[in-house]
């Protein structure tokens, strides 16, 4: 389960995320929906205890972040949006050494290397430094690595970034099925159509603040829009596309450079 | 219970925990270090050992063995050694291996793991350890087989642990300043305070070697070393020596003491109290990592009259010396080594006037002029390595005339480092000549002559700026390297000096070169065209 109450968190003056009260229960998946810089990382690191909140109070697996991190994360796994890995390490090593650090040892360590490696198609890569992987590779080692200890809350921030349309269909039915397991999810996505079919429930957040919380109909019945898409854009301020688009092609009508001695 | 298990596990660190990731951290630095060049990705992951910087700190280590050897007085000599080691870790730190302990990327990837800020924090330590003890292994190995040869093996054997003494001492000194800094400062000025501190902390490590000349005269002719001795922390384990060797003194067991004692109050500082606090700011740090808002209208006006490539290679420069640390520090970090040169140059029975005193009578001037023309091309060496490497793709997806670019690069280090260096000197040579038109002349020469070398260094090297990833221990190696050229090429300037007989030689000479420096940017980016292209990403 993942509770927070009144979660706030300022750097400076600025307030990144303000009185945010949240609510998963195991076996749902909650899609959890923003403009960029709307929060939404923020409260991913404070929920994975990688920030301190500066107000409010939250619990993820039944454990307080901010005075029992250990328990915390002992028991979630984590899809980072950066994609952060060390790149000289080969996929096998690196999950290797999250199995470690999780407590899987010896040949049962090896083993699940092997197997979630595999369900991604990607034992032939399995030898290979990071730094040679494809964006979508490293994104299903990322995968491979939240999965490792069995965990009984996953935070997944755009874990479908860069993925193909194989294993995004894999991880789409893994995370049902893994909710139906009683599981709790997270799932941050700038894909509106993925939320609306996997996520059992939407929160939306905007500067900090939650402005709507619901399914995909309710939200879009609450706001009087036809569809989520265009419910997010009008709780959201969106400028009006066609402007916006105006604007662009406008933009395009300036001078080129020519090119000199490109290779 | 093994001893390392009972010691990591009595710091409060979990050891499986603790032998994974600092295994890791290791196998990380080694690959990244040594493969990962320009226009070649790793072969295979074996690690593979960086052999220029192992021997550009083994010919530091054969300096020290020679300071050793000849001064006399076991010791003196380790006194004087072990300060030149603790120097050299302590600038180690400060310009290479300050990621080790303050970077936030290990903090992105580990924070949500179920890792202890104590394990974490120990692993940071660890691995910074193993760096110095190596560094210090090289630096001072050849001094072992001098203290072998002239006092014996138990006077060796005291010199090998006063070696790892102060390797470690100094190690946990630095940690500890960076610690306490991490836990004083808001997130929001760490990066800006961070940079003020790097340059305190080079001056203040290069405060003892400003003072060698003074210390040197007045303890070697003293018939004891004075007490005063005793305030530096490298003296303290130099006093093992003498026990080694059987003459046990008060003051000197209490010396020994003192430095076990400190090292046990450091690890008690760093390891208890500032750990938590310490993974905390780390998190801190990377969540309000955003840049800071530029300021454009002066520089739009100064700006305005580059080349298109002079203007993108100033605007990054600029701006990677806002935000990129690592750049910052080490930008800063050669300040303080300027002004020691000038401080030594001063010290060195001052300067004479080129002018005047004609050719190898001029050859004080030498600190001055091998500062001149090393620190321009040290910093080229900052110029092209960054964490942000990968942003280099820019350079290699658009049509940018790439060879023009890398010729700008040393026209930005001349407009925005070497000029305001040469006003900075022109001052002090103004002051220390008693003659206006001599010192200017002086630095036009010498600003003249680095440009040429900052060219000729991009002819030889061409690189694009930002480009390749950050070696540890490189910059170091490469300052080491560097050095030894610039020592060659001060070397020679006296020769160059007797120009300054006659005005008509001087006018002229001065016209050939303002002549070669016009024209040496056309010259590189010619010769470098065809090299250019064979540039490849390597993000």
């Amino acid at each position: 389960m993942i509770e927070t109450q009144a979660l706030t968190r300022y750097f400076g003056d600025k307030a990144a995320v303000e009185n945010l009260d949240l609510r998963v229960e195991p076996g749902e998946i909650l899609g959890f929906l923003g403009p960029n810089g709307a929060g939404k990382s923020t409260t991913v690191k404070i929920l994975t205890c990688m920030i301190k909140p500066s107000r409010g109070s939250a619990w993820v697996a039944g454990f307080d972040v901010e005075h029992k991190p250990m328990e915390v994360k002992r028991r979630l796994g984590y899809v980072p949006e950066a994609g952060a890995l060390y790149e000289a390490l080969t996929a096998r090593e690196y999950l290797t050494m999250v199995a470690n650090l999780r407590g899987i040892e010896g040949g049962y360590a090896d083993r699940k290397v092997s197997e979630l490696l595999d369900l991604f198609d990607m034992l032939d890569a399995l030898d290979k430094p990071l730094s040679e992987h494809s964006k979508g590779m490293k994104q299903k080692v990322l995968i491979s690595a939240a999965l490792m200890g069995n965990p009984e809350v996953l935070f997944l921030d755009e874990p479908l970034n860069g993925i193909d349309a194989n294993a995004a269909l894999v991880v789409k039915e893994l995370l049902r099925e893994l909710a139906s397991q009683g599981r709790t999810i997270l799932f941050c996505s700038h894909i509106l159509e993925v939320v609306e079919r996997i996520c059992t429930r939407i929160v939306i957040i905007d500067e900090g603040r939650k402005v709507a919380e619901g399914t995909a109909g309710s939200i879009a019945a609450e706001t009087g829009t036809e569809s989520l898409e265009q419910a997010f854009a009008h709780l959201t301020g969106v400028r009006d596309t066609a402007e916006v688009t105006r604007g662009l092609l406008s933009a395009l009508e300036a001078p080129e450079r020519a090119s000199e001695d490109s290779p | 219970m093994k001893p390392v298990r009972w010691a990591v596990e009595a710091l409060g660190a979990d050891y499986a925990q603790w032998r994974v990731l600092s295994r890791v951290m290791l196998k990380s630095d080694l690959r990244s270090s040594s493969a990962m060049q320009m226009g070649r990705a790793p072969e295979r992951p074996g690690p593979k050992v960086p052999w220029r910087i192992v021997l550009a700190y083994s010919a530091y280590g054969l300096f020290i063995a020679l300071a050793a050897a000849v001064v006399p007085g076991g010791y003196m000599s380790a006194a004087i050694a072990l300060l030149l080691v603790s120097v050299m870790i302590a600038l180690s730190i400060l310009v290479d291996f300050q990621s080790v302990v303050i970077s936030p990327n290990d903090y992105e990837i580990l924070a949500y793991q179920p890792v202890s800020s104590r394990t974490y924090f120990l692993v940071k330590l660890t691995s910074i350890l193993l760096y110095t003890g190596i560094i210090g292994a090289l630096l001072g190995g050849f001094a072992t087989l001098v203290y072998l040869w002239q006092f014996g093996f138990l006077v060796a054997l005291g010199w090998l642990v006063a070696l790892a003494g102060t390797v470690v001492w100094t190690t946990l000194a630095m940690v500890f300043v960076y610690a306490l800094i991490l836990r004083l400062v808001r997130p929001g000025r760490l990066r800006r305070v961070l940079g003020y501190v790097q340059l305190v902390m080079t001056m203040a490590i290069f405060v003892p070697v400003m003072l060698g000349d003074t210390m040197e005269g007045v303890f070697l002719n003293a018939a004891e070393p004075p007490l005063a001795m005793l305030l530096l922390p490298s003296t303290w384990f130099a006093n093992i020596l003498p026990l080694a060797a059987g003459r046990w003194s008060p003051t000197g067991a209490l010396a020994v003491f003192t430095a076990f004692a400190s090292i046990a109050a450091l690890f008690h500082f760093v390891g208890r109290r500032l750990s938590l606090s310490y993974a905390e700011q780390l998190g801190v740090l990377l969540a309000t990592s955003q840049p800071r808002r530029s300021r454009t209208g002066r520089r739009g006006f100064v700006t305005r009259w580059f080349s298109a490539e002079l203007r993108v290679v100033s605007t990054l420069v600029r701006a990677q010396f806002r935000n990129d640390m690592n750049f910052r520090l080490g930008v800063l970090g050669m300040l303080p080594i300027t002004l020691l040169y000038i401080f030594m140059s001063l010290d060195d029975g001052g300067l004479a006037d080129p002018f005047v005193q004609l050719g190898f009578s001029a050859r004080g001037l030498g600190m001055i002029h091998f500062a001149v023309l090393g620190m321009p091309l040290v910093l080229m060496e900052h110029l092209f390595r960054s964490e942000s490497y990968r942003a280099s793709w820019v350079f290699f997806a658009t049509p940018v005339d790439r060879a023009r670019l890398i010729g700008n690069v040393g026209n930005s280090v001349t407009i925005f480092f070497l000029l305001p260096y040469l006003a900075m000197l022109a001052a002090v040579l103004v002051w220390a000549f008693g003659n206006f038109w001599h010192a200017v002349a002086h630095t036009v020469v010498l600003g003249l002559i680095s440009h040429l070398a900052i060219q000729t260094s991009l002819m030889l090297v061409p690189r694009l700026p930002f480009s390749e990833p950050v070696k540890k221990g490189a910059r170091v190696g490469a300052f080491m390297g560097i050095a030894l050229l610039a020592i060659l090429v001060a070397g020679l300037l006296p020769l160059i000096l007797w120009v300054y007989a006659r005005p008509t030689w001087t006018a002229a000479a001065i016209a050939m070169l303002v002549g070669a420096a016009a024209l040496a940017p056309r010259i590189v980016t010619r010769q470098i065209r065809g090299r250019v292209g064979q540039l490849e990403f390597t993000g």
